[in-house]
C-alpha cells in the first residue's frame, strides 16, 4: 500500500533556480488571481489558445519537470471530464447523437471542452505558485497582500501563522497517520474491504486516535510557541525579506494587460 | 540568578499541591540537574522558572524579574529558554534557519540583528549544513539541537531542559549532551537540566532531588549517590559506577565508596592492585 505521506504532496514546493522562483511571492499571488478572473471573462477560441499557450510557456520557464504538474492534475481530470460530458448532454442546441433519452449537442460538447480547458488550465497555474514558492514566502507574502485590510479587522498575521503552522504539520501527520493504519491493520483492522460504508466505519479508529494526538501537539506547541516569547503579530519582526523588484512590477502589468485582451476579446466574438 | 521562594503550585485547590513550600537558588552558570520520581513535581517545577506555569503562592524571581508581573514575564522567558521532552512539537517554523529566528523575531529585534544572532547560533551548534532543512527531514537528535540554537538565539541566560534526550537513540543524546557541555563552559550558560538517566545526573555541578513537591536532598554528585538506599527509597535508580563502586564497597574495598568519576575509579583500582 502507498503510504499517505507520499500521496498527498500534491503542489509542494519543488525547489530550483528559475525565473519564476525568483519572483516575489505578492506579485505571483496578485498574478495568479487575475489569471484566475481573465480565465473566465475569456469566450473565445482565440483567447483560450492564448491562455494555453501562456500557461504552458510558464510552466517550461518554472523549470518545474511535467511531472510534478502531472500529480497535481491527476484528480482534475475527473471532474474535468465529468464537466465535459455532463455539459455535452444538458446544453441546449444542435444534436448530433439522440437516444431520445438522452441526447448530445455540438455546441454542448464545443462548451464543455472549454470548460474542461479552463478548469485543467486554471489547477496548471495555481499548482504553479505553490510549486514555485516555498511555503515561507508564500505566508509572508499573503501576509503582506492582507496587511492593508487589518483596519476593517482581517487577522492577517494570524491567517498566516495558521497557514504556515499547517505546512510545518502535513507531512508529519502524514507520517503520523501512516503509523496509527499500521498498528490497527496489526490488531486486524482493514480499510480495504467490505462496501462502502463499511470501509467508511473502519476509517474511525484510525481517525480518532490521530485527532486525539493532533490536540496534544496542538497543545505542546502553544507551550513551545509560549516559551520563546510569541504573542501575536504586534511588535514582532521579520528577518527574511524578498524584495519587490521591477521584474515583479512588470510581472503584474503584464497580466493586467492580460486582463484587459481577454474583456477586449469578448466585445469581438 | 533565580531565586525562588517558598514557592506553591496545584492546578486545583481541592487536591494536594504539586509543589509546596520550596525554596531554592539558582546560580548563574551553574549545572543544576532535578531528579525525582514521576509526579515528584519536576516537570512542574521546570515550567514555573519561566513562568509558562505560573506560582499559586511565593513567587520566581529571575534577575530581579518575577513571573507574576505579565509586563516582566517576556523578558523572564527571553532570558530563561525552555527545550521539551518531545523534539517534533517544539520546532514551529518550516526549515532549520527559520526555527532559531522564530524566538528573536516574537522579541522584535532588528533584522540585522536577527541575522547576525541567527547566523552564530548556526555555527556554534555546527547546524549550517542543515539549515534550510525542513523539521521532517530531521533526526530527533538535530531537532533538539536547533532547540538548543533557538535558546542561543534569544541570547538566553539560563538554559531549563525537560528531559531532552528521553525520546533520542544514545548517539543523539551523546551530541546533545556536548552542545550542552559547550554552552556550559565556553558560554557560561546555566543550565537546569531534569532527568531521570542517572548516568546524566553525574554531570552536574549540583543536584537536588524531589519528592512530593519538596527538595528532599540537595548535594554534588558524590553527596547525592553516596546514600544508595535512601536513593532507592525515592524511586530512583543508580548510575552503573555507584552500582560498582558500592558492590566494592560492600565486599570489603572501602577504599571505593562513593566514587562517582571513571578516571578515579581507574586509579582507586590500580592502587589496589
Amino acid at each position: 500500500m502507498a503510504l499517505f505521506k507520499e500521496r498527498l504532496l500534491i503542489g509542494q514546493y519543488y525547489p530550483a533556480d528559475s525565473p519564476i522562483h525568483r519572483l516575489n511571492a505578492k506579485a505571483k499571488i496578485l498574478a495568479t488571481l487575475i489569471y484566475m478572473i481573465a480565465i473566465f471573462v475569456v469566450n473565445n477560441w482565440y483567447g483560450w489558445g492564448a491562455m494555453t499557450v501562456l500557461t504552458v510557456a510558464a510552466v517550461v520557464t518554472s523549470r518545474v519537470p511535467f511531472s510534478a504538474v502531472w500529480r497535481g492534475l491527476k484528480i482534475i481530470i475527473f471532474f474535468a471530464l465529468l464537466t465535459l460530458v455532463l455539459n455535452s448532454f444538458v446544453y441546449p442546441g444542435e444534436q448530433v447523437w439522440d437516444w431520445g433519452f438522452a441526447s448530445v449537442s455540438l455546441e454542448g460538447f464545443i462548451y464543455g471542452l472549454a470548460m474542461a480547458l479552463r478548469l485543467l488550465l486554471l489547477v496548471i497555474f495555481a499548482s504553479l505558485l505553490t510549486l514555485t514558492t516555498a511555503p515561507i514566502a508564500l505566508t509572508d507574502g499573503l501576509e503582506g497582500l492582507l496587511k492593508p485590510f487589518r483596519r476593517i479587522g482581517v487577522p492577517a498575521h494570524e491567517i498566516a501563522m495558521v497557514m504556515s503552522i499547517a505546512l510545518r504539520f502535513i507531512p508529519t501527520i502524514l507520517e503520523e497517520f501512516d503509523r496509527i493504519i499500521l498498528a490497527q491493520r496489526a490488531r486486524g483492522a482493514s480499510v480495504s474491504q467490505g462496501n462502502l460504508l463499511k470501509r467508511i466505519r473502519a476509517l474511525i479508529p484510525m481517525l480518532v486516535p490521530l485527532f486525539v494526538s493532533a490536540f496534544h501537539r496542538a497543545e505542546e506547541m502553544a507551550d513551545a510557541m509560549e516559551a520563546k516569547c510569541y504573542h501575536g503579530g504586534a511588535g514582532r519582526t521579520k528577518w527574511k525579506i524578498t524584495p519587490w523588484r521591477p521584474c515583479d512590477t512588470l510581472l503584474l502589468l503584464l497580466f493586467i494587460l492580460l486582463l484587459a485582451a481577454a474583456i477586449f476579446s469578448r466585445s469581438l466574438a | 540568578m533565580i531565586e525562588i521562594s517558598k514557592l506553591g503550585f496545584s492546578y486545583d485547590k481541592q487536591q494536594a499541591p504539586i509543589i509546596s513550600g520550596l525554596d531554592l537558588t539558582i546560580r548563574e552558570g551553574e549545572w543544576l540537574t532535578v531528579l525525582g520520581r514521576n509526579g515528584s513535581g519536576k516537570s512542574t517545577l521546570a515550567r514555573l522558572l519561566n513562568g509558562l506555569l505560573l506560582p499559586s503562592a511565593g513567587q520566581v524571581c529571575v534577575d530581579g524579574l518575577t513571573t507574576l508581573e505579565p509586563d516582566q514575564l517576556w523578558r523572564v522567558r527571553e532570558k530563561v529558554a525552555f527545550v521539551f521532552q518531545n523534539p517534533e512539537n517544539q520546532f514551529i517554523a518550516t526549515s532549520v534557519e527559520d526555527d532559531i529566528a522564530f524566538g528573536p523575531e516574537n522579541l522584535g529585534y532588528p533584522r540585522e540583528e536577527i541575522i547576525q544572532r541567527v547566523e552564530r547560533a548556526l555555527e556554534l551548534m555546527n547546524l549550517q549544513p542543515i539549515r534550510s532543512k525542513a523539521p521532517h527531514l530531521l533526526s530527533g537528535g538535530e531537532k533538539q539541537r536547533v532547540a538548543i540554537a533557538g535558546a542561543l538565539a534569544m541570547a538566553s541566560r539560563y538554559l531549563v531542559l525537560d528531559e531532552p534526550t528521553s525520546m533520542l537513540d544514545p548517539q543523539m543524546r551523546r551530541a546533545v549532551l556536548e552542545s550542552l557541555h559547550f554552552l556550559h563552559r565556553e558560554l557560561g550558560m546555566a543550565i537546569i537540566y531534569i532527568t531521570n538517566i542517572m548516568e546524566e545526573a553525574l554531570l552536574a555541578e549540583r543536584i537536588i532531588v524531589l519528592d512530593q513537591g519538596r527538595i528532599a536532598r540537595e548535594g554534588t554528585p558524590v553527596e547525592i549517590f553516596a546514600d544508595q538506599q535512601w536513593l532507592l527509597s525515592m524511586g530512583l535508580d543508580l548510575p552503573q559506577i555507584s552500582r560498582l563502586s558500592g558492590m566494592l564497597d560492600q565486599a570489603g574495598y572501602h577504599q571505593f565508596a562513593g566514587i562517582v568519576d571513571f578516571q578515579q575509579l581507574l586509579e582507586t583500582i590500580l592502587c589496589a592492585k
